[in-house]
């Protein structure tokens, strides 16, 4: 009884905090933002908050993460109407709308779908944001228990999770992954004091600097990719009246059990630290074919096929919040870099945050409230904005992405290292996409290397550098032999089945996202 | 620009080149101490070796298959990155607006087809809205014009 006193406290606490006027303002700017360049294709949500960063820099931390995180989960509601209207994702994590929003499309439904998604966007947020006010306490209090072992675990599962799951091959990811943790090397040593891998440019003792990698990983390398020759095709516009959104009773019969299903598939999937919205969506439209009555439906139109991938992202991507707040252990490149902008405004996420500052951490989960209901209303009357904005050709659309993120950038530090740091990462982000080789791994080895260091190092200090130790600790124990399970799982159906994500790409045929995105 | 490479195999090369050349240059330079207190040396090697081994996993995996063909595109990576490395070179010491406008006139070229005078009014338009959100909105700090000192 005593749990719901509490959290009827925490809720009001929260919602205090979410209503104040700079809060509000900055929510409904974010998720509104946040939609928007969710929908323009090649923006996804990590592009989206490294844009807008800059707008966060100089706020409150409240109201900055409120922001940044509005525009995350804002960018899972719009990049289903890129995929739905123009065949092209706006989100990495859109882009299994495309198999049966695009059919839909086509066949003078896009209304209903882009109707559906929304219903099912928010229900899965809903169940997300549910999740994360029931356990995210509980989660962090059992971690106040953590030792370093527990850490290291935890982090290893994270990182063999985002290289394993769902990848063509986990080999490439792990490899990535040590390159990442390499990148997160360079700097200053935290526990010597010795500058490692710094070559004299006093610029990089502090590290390199994430936003920068970030964005020139995967902005702009995704930038030079986009631009393939031939991109001037010319786009089928669809009418959306506001009658034809309203879906029919037979949509909304075969829609409800997917949306409960790709809740669920959603949240599992965004709390795993290292798998995130992208893998959640993948799963849920295989899952759908495999329970469907009749799979023959789908890449041709199906409600379910679409409905359930689009409930899917948006839970994983409210969910994913959870490990990041509790823990400080990012479950994906995105919250990488919502972590690190907490870390830079001074607030070292983790299990003291949610006991010692309830303010952040209710306020935060109050505004996701508030985000998901705008959004919903957001999408009906601005469905004709959407279909407008989609249009936007990308020659014209690229230098402006480019602009703001060197502007951005240079915003920060004001310093033309960060710049060089933008071009470095770019260039090597298009080397390894032209390899195809996954880019996400290398993100979170960046963001999650030193950590796994620093606490690899406590832990053989305080264990007298007996290994022994990370396994005869239960919660230690428990996780790495669920990194195992998940490694052997992904190892087998890449090696002796087809994973389901070949399966799909084999059978869309024409074009996706390039290469392994995964932001 | 087409190339056709056996792209495992390149994997392999530059990751265990990367590998040994990051753990060779971490054993020379920094202390790397016992595992009971590990030096800031040790973790980076054993990242390299790590990265060595599955360099010669990936590599083996592969081996046999035919080059796939990998379509590169030169053009607009040139582009793209040389405007973002004059924007780097420009902006200290000549300040914001030229960089922008040095900026968005080379990565246009990164698509062909579009026409001088088209681009020059794009970039002085884009220019101009960027200044005001960052400088006007945003109340940021900055050097508009600079000339060298």
């Amino acid at each position: 009884m005593s749990f719901f006193t509490e959290l009827y406290d925490h809720i009001l606490i929260g919602a205090g905090v979410a209503i104040s006027p700079t809060n509000l303002m900055y929510c409904l700017l974010g998720v509104f933002l946040g939609q928007l360049l969710g929908a323009l294709p090649g923006i996804g949500s990590l592009v989206a908050i490294t844009l807008l960063f800059p707008v966060t820099y100089h706020l409150e931390p409240t109201t900055a993460l409120i922001m940044l995180a509005g525009i995350y989960y804002g960018s899972a509601y719009g990049g289903s109407a890129a995929s739905i209207l123009l065949n092209l994702p706006g989100t990495p994590s859109s882009a299994v709308a495309c198999l049966d929003g695009y059919p839909l499309a086509r066949q003078g439904r896009a209304g209903a779908a882009l109707s559906m998604t929304t219903i099912g966007s928010f229900v899965g947020g809903s169940l997300g944001i549910l999740l994360m006010m029931m356990f995210a306490p509980t989660i962090a209090e059992a971690a106040l228990q953590f030792g370093p072992w527990e850490y290291v675990s935890l982090i290893i599962m994270g990182l063999m999770s985002a290289s394993a799951v769902g990848s063509d091959s986990p080999l490439k990811g792990i490899a990535m992954v040590v390159v990442g943790i390499f990148f997160g090397v360079v700097g200053q040593d935290v526990s010597s004091g010795v500058p490692r891998f710094v070559f004299g440019m006093n610029d990089l003792l502090d590290g390199i600097d994430l936003v920068a990698i970030a964005i020139g990983l995967f902005g702009i390398a995704e930038v030079i990719t986009t631009l393939r020759p031939g991109m001037t095709e010319a786009v089928d516009k669809f009418s959306v009246t506001l009658r034809s959104m309203i879906p029919t009773r037979d949509d909304l019969r075969r829609s409800w059990a997917p949306i409960l299903r790709g809740s669920a598939i959603g949240s599992f999937f965004g709390i795993l630290p290292g798998t995130g919205a992208l893998i959640a969506s993948y799963a849920a439209y295989a899952i759908e074919r495999r329970v469907a009555d009749d799979p023959s439906r789908f890449g041709k139109g199906a409600m379910e096929g679409l409905v359930s991938p689009e409930t899917a992202n948006n839970a994983a991507d409210q969910t994913a919040f959870i490990p990041t707040m509790t823990l400080g252990i990012p479950g994906s490149a995105t919250m990488a870099i919502m972590l690190g902008v907490l870390i830079m405004n001074g607030i070292t996420p983790g299990p003291s945050v949610v006991a010692e500052q309830p303010e952040l951490f209710w306020g935060l989960i109050m505004s996701f409230w508030i985000g998901n209901v705008a959004l919903v209303i957001l999408n009906i009357p601005m469905i004709g904005i959407w279909t407008r904005v989609l249009t936007v050709p990308y020659q014209l659309l690229y230098p402006i992405i480019l602009a703001f993120v060197c502007m951005g950038i240079y915003s920060i530090n004001q310093s033309s290292f960060d710049i060089w740091v933008v071009f470095a990462a770019g260039t090597v982000g298009y080397g390894l996409r032209m390899l195809q080789l996954p880019l996400a791994p290398l993100l979170l080895g960046f963001v999650l290397g030193p950590m796994l260091e620093e606490h690899f190092r406590r832990a053989l200090v305080l264990s007298h550098g007996d290994f022994m130790m990370f396994l005869e600790r239960p919660v230690s124990l428990g996780l790495l032999i669920v990194t195992a399970i998940i490694v052997g799982s992904s190892l087998y159906s890449t090696y002796f089945g087809r994973g389901a994500r070949s399966a799909l790409l084999e059978e869309q045929g024409n074009g996706g996202p390039e290469g392994d995105i995964r932001p | 620009m087409v190339v056709h490479v056996n792209r495992d195999m390149l994997i392999g090369f530059c990751l265990a080149l990367f590998g040994a050349a990051i753990a060779i240059y971490a054993y020379a330079k920094y202390p790397i101490g016992s595992i009971f207190r590990m030096g800031p040396g040790m973790f980076p090697v054993m990242l390299g070796c790590a990265s060595i081994l599955l360099a010669i996993a990936i590599a083996l995996r592969s081996h046999g298959k035919q080059g796939d063909p990998i379509e590169i595109n030169v053009r607009a990576a040139a582009f793209i990155l040389v405007a973002l490395a004059v924007f780097a070179i420009i902006i200290e010491p000549f300040g914001v607006v030229p960089a922008l406008l040095a900026l968005l006139v080379i990565s246009s070229g990164a698509v062909p087809g579009r026409t001088i005078v088209g681009t020059a009014i794009f970039s002085i338009v884009i220019t101009a809205c960027i200044v005001f959100i960052f400088v006007y909105l945003m109340n940021l700090n900055l050097n508009l014009f600079g000339w060298p000192a």
